[in-house]
């Protein structure tokens, strides 16, 4: 049995409001073949989830 | 990411999703059996970069189109507020402007998730992870 979730399907994307993070800070330490590093920033915060505790938030994207 | 990376995950991904489906009587059984494989480091789950069950193959497929995944989940049948499977993403306004066009095909749910001031993302969902997995072959389809 697979789960469903009653939930509401919205499709709206305000365009205009859509950010894409600079690929700024790129570090030997963290990168590897598959994987390089995204970002540092700490804009991690959303859906009312606890990040207490935590500084800086490492993003990895595999590479493409 | 090569494209055929996302065929891989998704067969995967697709095996394990029937095996839970043939030997889960209910959702909460579904997710037990979920923790399991993830306790018991099976491979299936190394395979799918240890992402969520249900949406490792959208992950790949965005990845692979441009955008930045950024977190992801398969939802969970009780507690946790009705966590619906969802993914947030980054993806510049040429791709997200394909992506709706294919969610709206799709009937699959997509919109603006703010995630903090200064950087904005989005959101895709469905009602059902088999719902994303689909539209991971979607994009595959369309992006290749």
């Amino acid at each position: 049995m697979i789960p469903t979730y009653p939930t509401k399907i919205i499709q709206k994307v305000n365009l205009a409001k859509l950010t894409f993070p600079p690929e700024n800070v790129l570090s030997e330490n963290y990168e590897s073949d598959d994987f390089e590093l995204f970002s540092n920033e700490s804009y991690v915060n959303m859906q009312g989830w606890n990040w207490k505790g935590y500084d800086t938030f490492i993003v990895l994207r595999r590479r493409l | 990411m090569e494209l055929e990376r996302i065929r891989y995950v998704y067969r995967v991904e697709k095996k394990i999703v029937n095996y839970l489906n043939t030997n889960a009587k209910n959702p909460m059984q579904f997710e037990k059996l979920i923790d399991n494989l993830y306790e018991k480091n099976s491979k299936h789950i190394d395979d799918l970069d240890r992402l969520d069950v249900g949406v490792a193959s959208l992950v790949c497929a965005l990845s692979a189109s441009g955008c930045a995944p950024l977190t992801s989940c398969s939802g969970h049948p009780k507690g946790a507020k009705g966590i619906v499977p969802n993914i947030v993403f980054f993806a510049h306004e040429p791709i997200a402007k394909k992506l709706l066009d294919l969610a709206i095909t799709s009937k699959i749910g997509l919109e603006n998730l703010e995630t903090d001031e200064e950087y904005n993302g989005l959101i895709v969902y469905s009602n059902s992870i088999i719902g994303l997995m689909d539209f991971s072959q979607t994009l595959y389809n369309n992006f290749q």
